[in-house]
């Protein structure tokens, strides 16, 4: 028998009513939010209670907690309005500002966040980070001098100051020396050029199968092609980063030249070993197997190296431009901050000579970014670097970065897979290849966001 | 007959016990209700009308209509993406569903120390895909890995397993018949399910063992075939984590399966409106497909007590 329906809440009705109340919420709740507006700097805020200061950061080990609690308890110890409240997110640029996004998207933005070069031209292209020139003209305390320049240039975008350097890295040629003695092969100089490069390389190279020992390696990462290309006029990109010119000369015979490394019997570990996984190139170089390759001056993936081993600058030939690479990592403030001033001011800290020094002393750093912590760095740090360590500093004095523009991890994605097709066992046409790309790289070198 | 008269307290009394147990009812599913709609159907719909804007997160969202599906349908690696997807569930899924009939009608056998054999299978299914991912670049490693160790013991040449796009897609398919004891599992229920006078009849009339397996056991596995299919063609189709820590979708675009295309569009080039399009144009996919399957199992699936058509 069936009840009255008057007197009772029917499924219908039940449904009807929670729908209509929770999926309202729920809308609202999912609904894009809206754009940084730019943020006041919360005036009077910490008068009645500490302001607040959201950091998203490298998290995930106890070398990240070591990097940053120290700091934030000496921030906090001198800034009794401040609170600094991290965000731990395990992983690097992408995983950072994937983590970024989300909360972005969530309405819970972070006021301040760890960046890096590579994902600084994204978001600057969609003012996603506080331009902090106005801060630091405002600032005696700080300058842009401060820092190592092209570390500095990581962090501009179109006149903007989009954050400040923490640690920088430049490529150099780290190599094994006592591979090139036995290989009767003369050490790198200052001066030597491709032909001494290719010389001892072949020289290194011997033996079969798993034995094998390598001239070079990595040549195949798009960072490192790119360099080679840097020197003999070639670029990714044109000059005001619209063309993909990786497919034109004088960087196409580049790109062809290091495919013939990969030839079989080449002097170059095949691209399919090292990006198989599991094993890197530095087990490889650690293991003896590799003469030389191209790294940016991180060294712990070889210390464990029981020969002697140093770096040097790139070869170079007459006429080329001396060059290399030079990547950042740093810390940004967001654009729609409620709290502009103090997260300025925690960022300022960042940038500051008692962080760099707690850096490089608490965890290493690869190289710091400000010039006086830099300049120190040969002392503080000379167990643990090579003889030569003098070149990766030099270095930054004929370095560059890379010619970000746009959504620049888009770029990365298209020529990588593009550059393995080439270097690897497919052994594609690089012309075909590199054209086959150019529209797709050139649509995310200029996208301009709500266009 | 006449309809005997119901006293009007007994009717009151009646409708208090109805509305109270409907109230109870609705009070233990409201939770669920609440999930549902937050965490799931409002997230949908608040993608449904992403998927015609412009919104990039950090910029404020622009309604464009049908553009970003037109986009969408116009995009080659959209194209490639869904080819590849595809080529995962329709070769994929049947291998897999085949070994999982396999390796449960093998763990079915009375043996001794035959429930070691059943936890042996079933474990490598509880493993995390990160784990099982890294684990199995090792086993695919071209130089040291044991998949190529072992095809040189057996005199064959090794193979590029996730360097050459002709084999990634393969490989990952090889690799994911590591978890199948999880379908294992379901269809050795099945088989436990499936009453021993049937097979005493069968063998008393005659019938060998393939004939016992062919008109016995499959037919009453269906159900248990039929929701491990449902489920394998859905979660296939999301394939993600293998491709994003295995091949980051390489070589040469081979492995850019859908999800991974998506998570890219949204998460890399912050295209939030593409991604949601893309996620839809996917719901319908799978809605399709899971729809098909249902409507054809009538004419597979067998249900105890049914009678066949």
């Amino acid at each position: 028998m069936k009840g009255n329906s008057s007197d009772i809440l029917s499924r219908r009705s039940f449904l009807r009513l929670s729908s209509l109340g929770i999926g309202a919420t729920a809308l609202a709740a999912c609904m894009p939010v809206a754009a940084p507006a730019g943020g006041d700097s919360g005036g009077d805020a910490g008068m009645a209670e500490p302001t607040s200061v959201s950091f998203l950061t490298q998290g995930g080990g106890e070398i990240s907690f070591l990097r940053y609690e120290p700091l934030i308890e000496d921030f906090q110890a001198a800034n009794p309005g401040i609170t600094i409240d991290p965000i731990w997110e395990p992983g690097g640029a992408i995983e950072i500002q994937t983590k970024l996004l989300t909360l972005i998207a969530a309405g819970d933005a972070p006021d301040s966040y760890w960046a890096h070069s590579y994902t600084n031209s994204g978001q600057a292209v969609r003012n996603i980070q506080l331009d902090v020139n106005p801060f630091i003209d405002a600032d005696a305390d700080i300058s842009g001098d401060d820092f190592l320049l092209a570390a500095y240039k990581d962090f501009q975008y179109e006149g903007r100051q989009i954050g400040f350097p923490r640690e920088t890295t430049s490529t150099v040629i780290i190599y094994n020396a006592e591979l090139f003695d036995a290989a009767g092969a003369a050490r790198p100089s200052a001066d030597w050029t491709w032909g001494d490069f290719m010389e001892s390389a072949a020289a290194m190279t011997q033996g079969e199968g798993s034995e094998r020992v390598f001239g070079t390696a990595d040549w195949h990462r798009n960072r490192n092609t790119w360099i080679k290309m840097w020197q003999k006029g070639g670029d990714v990109l044109s000059e005001d980063r619209t063309k993909f010119t990786m497919n034109q000369e004088p960087g196409l015979s580049q790109v062809v030249e290091i495919q013939d490394w990969h030839q079989d019997g080449g002097i170059h570990v095949p691209a399919t070993v090292t990006e198989a996984g599991g094993f890197s190139t530095g087990d490889l170089f650690t293991t003896g197997r590799i003469g030389m390759f191209p790294q940016f001056s991180v060294f712990s993936n070889v210390m464990s190296s029981e020969f002697e081993w140093d770096i040097a600058h790139f070869p170079v030939d007459e006429g080329d431009t001396r060059t290399t690479r030079v990547a950042s990592a740093g810390h940004s403030l967001y654009g729609g901050t409620e709290n502009p001033d103090e997260a300025w001011q925690w960022m300022k800290f960042l940038g500051g000579e008692n962080a760099f020094r707690h850096w490089v002393e608490a965890t290493g750093l690869n190289v710091p970014s400000l010039k006086v912590v830099a300049e120190s760095l040969l002392e503080t740090m000379a167990d643990v670097l090579p003889p030569s360590a003098q070149i990766m500093l030099d270095a930054f004095e004929y370095g560059r970065p890379e010619p970000v523009a746009g959504d620049w991890i888009g770029v990365h994605r298209e020529v990588q897979p593009a550059l393995n097709s080439i270097y690897g066992i497919e052994k594609a046409d690089a012309q075909a290849t590199l054209d086959a790309i150019a529209s797709r790289v050139e649509e995310l070198a200029v996208y301009v966001p709500g266009v | 007959m006449g309809i005997q008269e119901v006293p009007a307290a007994k009717m009151k009394k009646r409708r208090t016990l109805l509305w109270s147990e409907a109230r109870d009812g609705y009070l233990f599913i409201l939770p669920w209700v609440f999930g549902f709609i937050i965490f799931t159907a409002g997230p949908m719909l608040a993608s449904l009308y992403i998927s015609f804007t412009r919104w990039e997160i950090v910029t404020p969202s622009v309604w464009v209509g049908g553009a970003q599906y037109v986009k969408l349908f116009n995009d080659d690696r959209f194209w490639l993406s869904l080819y590849n997807t595809s080529y995962y569930v329709f070769v994929g899924v049947p291998l897999h569903l085949f070994f999982a009939l396999l390796a449960a009608l093998a763990v079915n056998m009375n043996l001794r120390g035959i429930h070691l054999f059943r936890t042996a299978y079933y474990v490598p299914s509880l493993t995390p895909v990160v784990a099982n991912s890294i684990l199995w670049v090792w086993i695919f490693h071209p130089e040291w890995g044991l998949a190529n160790a072992f095809l040189q013991w057996i005199g064959l040449e090794g193979l590029y397993w996730l360097q050459d796009p002709r084999l990634a897609k393969p490989a990952l398919i090889v690799m994911s018949f590591w978890s199948i004891g999880g379908q294992m599992v379901i269809l050795l229920a099945g088989l436990k399910g499936i009453p021993m006078e049937l097979y005493e009849a069968a063998a008393i009339d005659g019938a060998n063992w393939w004939s016992r397996f062919w008109r016995v056991t499959l037919p009453l596995l269906t159900p248990a075939l039929f929701f491990n299919l449902i489920i394998a063609i859905i979660g296939a189709f999301q394939v993600f984590t293998q491709a994003y820590i295995m091949t980051e979708g390489g070589p040469n675009y081979s492995t850019l399966f859908y999800l991974l295309y998506l998570f890219r569009a949204a998460f890399e080039n912050f295209r939030m409106g593409y991604a949601s399009a893309m996620a839809w144009v996917l719901f319908i996919i799978v809605l399709t497909f899971t729809a098909l399957q249902f409507m054809l199992s009538d004419r597979w699936v067998f249900y105890e007590g049914d009678v066949r058509r």
